[in-house]
């Protein structure tokens, strides 16, 4: 084996020059092929893309040597990377995280159905020789260690939820560097995601949904891996090439409804991981840059090191969450003055209007129209995380219900909004809610009645 | 691949243009072991009344390849375009390799120029290219072949499919 380490080598795999794969039949007819998804496996290995039976396929079943060139994005050097085919995987872990990152641009040009991975094909790295121009210099993953050991202790520090996302967001913007990042919740009962904290966006976008396996963030989460695309012009054209290439030979017009990018419009790179807890998705990070390569692998490596850290401290926060104070703090008392506020809600989807504006729907919205509807009852404001979960008109499911999540998704929407109403934390497991304005319900449908 | 291909002239003018415009050449043959190797190309020259196709690599930085197509003559070359992954195959069985001739150095200048323009439009710096590309300085080889069959490589359902 040569001195060049296949690490200092994984920029390469998703530069924007796509891999070369070099093969040979047994009649010695040599063959020559573009790698679509070229993956770091380990020191020794590296994994290739298998979504179509071709001659490359039907050599290395035959003849397992191969010749791998692979080109520094950022120099422009060569390296040859002489290989042996060992095995084809077609589940797990490494099939799952390429067919997540194939199924994450499919979604976006509309060929979830028909781009598909068979296999990751899993080869042995013999050698390696740099052919042209300057090795990769070494150490270039010290700002994002300096970076984790800064950011991962204001995680751990976090009392509640949203303590907890807000260090998540300081520590990738301030520490990480990514500058457009989101933090987004699971329900996976209705199978979507909705953002609860972002960071380096005009708007917050709180409260905005997607779907599982929807464009990045959503495969992530249903598929449970970490989906990064560096490159997305590169990426998204072959994309569109295939389907061209797909509609063309078999009539198929259009095959599916394109679905918008998430986040800036002009997002050139984009990395989602999944947050798990146990058996448990407990929501995604999401960050993208504006140009093409701007989330390298080690800056995969650490957002998967700050999400296990995120998972921890989540299931922290939520055990303390789950016990209410002994002391309990005298409500403040916040006069409701001026025009009423116009409150209406659609039994539907909970959805919920404030004075003909739309706030918030979804479990949150139903919280929101109990407690007003118990406000005006009892002019009770503080309520308990325990009784909210104890309530079965609210819908939550029986596992991971995710109930904090909405409360702060609930709180940032008030801060957002303005409406006249606000909630804030009033000690541990509890919330406050302030009544600014007198409240109005415009029909006489009572609180989640079925 | 026995039989030598009755339109290898049709194949050659059909895509000459497409071959010797801003298109990546990786050039590939194999030992008689079966181990590949691969080169990329600085350019090609099609001769059409001769149906034979010329690709240009960098001598010193193609040795195991040179040696390949010295020992068992069989040859395979794709030319890639980046801004719409239009790309095709070429195979022979014949590849002979020797000094450029006379006008080639004008032949692999060109190709250099139009490669890094290429390239520059989708954000590559020219100097990355240069790197890229190799000392262009450096003793340039001549491959030449007679192509008997062309192959689909555009990514999708249909790469590996011969083309007339």
């Amino acid at each position: 084996m040569s001195a060049i380490r296949l690490s200092d080598l994984r920029v390469c795999l998703d530069g924007m020059f796509p891999s070369v794969i070099a093969t040979a039949a047994p009649d010695g007819t040599p063959n020559v092929s573009v790698i679509s998804d070229a993956r770091y496996l380990d020191a020794h290995h590296v994994a290739l893309s298998y979504q179509f039976f071709n001659k490359t396929r039907a050599n290395i079943l035959a003849n397992p040597k191969a010749s791998l060139q692979v080109t520094d994005p950022n120099t422009g050097s060569r390296y040859h990377l002489a290989m042996r085919y060992l095995r084809t995987e077609t589940s797990g872990p490494l099939f799952e995280a390429m067919k997540a990152k194939l199924a994450g641009i499919a979604s976006h040009v509309g060929m979830g159905e028909v781009f598909r991975l068979r296999g990751a094909d899993v080869y042995e790295v013999e050698d390696i020789e740099c052919v042209v121009g300057d090795v990769a210099p070494r150490g270039a993953g010290e700002d994002l260690l300096a970076g984790l050991r800064a950011g991962l202790p204001l995680l751990r520090r976090a009392e509640d939820l949203e303590d907890l996302l807000d260090a998540t967001l300081h520590a990738l913007a301030l520490h990480l560097g990514f500058h457009h990042c989101m933090i987004l919740s699971a329900d996976s009962a209705r199978r979507r995601l909705f953002t609860v904290a972002s960071h380096g966006y005009p708007q917050s976008g709180v409260g905005s949904e997607i779907a599982f396996g929807e464009g990045v963030i959503g495969v992530a989460a249903a598929e449970r891996t970490p989906v990064r695309i560096t490159h997305m012009a590169r990426d998204y054209l072959y994309g569109e090439v295939v389907r061209r290439q797909f509609a063309a030979a078999h009539g198929v017009p259009d095959l599916e409804r394109r679905i918008p990018f998430p986040g800036l419009a002009e997002s050139r790179s984009q990395l989602a991981v999944p947050i798990v807890t146990g058996e448990c998705l407990v929501g995604a990070i999401y960050v993208e840059g504006l140009e093409d390569g701007a989330i390298t692998p080690l800056d995969e490596d650490a957002c998967v090191v700050l999400a296990e850290q995120f998972a921890d401290c989540y299931r922290c926060v939520m055990h303390l969450e789950a016990e209410d104070e002994e002391d309990e703090e005298p409500p403040t008392d916040w006069p409701a003055q001026g025009e009423p506020l116009l409150v209406r809600h659609d039994a539907h989807d909970h959805s919920v209007f404030v004075d003909g504006e739309y706030l918030i729907k979804g479990v949150a919205g139903a919280i929101l129209w109990r407690i007003l509807h118990e406000y005006e009852d009892t002019r009770r404001v503080l309520f308990t995380n325990r009784e909210l979960r104890r309530d079965p008109r609210l819908g939550l499911p029986e596992i991971a219900d995710n109930l904090e999540a909405r409360l702060v998704l609930l709180q940032k929407r008030l801060d957002e909004r303005r409406p006249g109403l606000r909630l804030q934390k009033a000690g541990r497991g509890r919330y406050q809610l302030q009544v600014l304005r007198p409240i109005e319900f415009d029909t006489a449908e009572r609180p989640l009645d079925a | 691949m026995k039989a030598r291909h009755p339109d290898s002239a049709l194949i050659i003018a059909t895509h000459a243009e497409f071959m010797s415009s801003e298109v990546v050449i990786d050039v590939s043959g194999c030992d008689p072991d079966l181990t590949p190797h691969l080169a990329i190309g600085w350019g090609c020259r099609v001769s059409v009344p001769r149906r034979l196709v010329t690709v240009f690599v960098d001598e010193e930085r193609s040795l195991p390849l040179l040696k390949a197509l010295a020992a068992t003559r069989a040859i395979a070359v794709t030319f890639g375009r980046g801004t719409d992954h239009k790309c095709i195959q070429l195979k022979g069985v014949d590849a002979a390799f020797g000094p450029p001739g006379r006008g080639d150095a004008k032949i692999m200048d060109a190709y250099r120029e139009r490669l890094a323009a290429h390239f520059e439009q989708l954000g590559m710096p020219r100097a990355r290219t240069r790197v890229y590309l190799g000392d262009t300085e450096a003793p340039a080889v001549a491959i030449s072949f007679t192509p008997l069959a062309v192959f689909e490589q555009t990514p999708g359902p249909g790469a590996g499919e011969p083309l007339r």
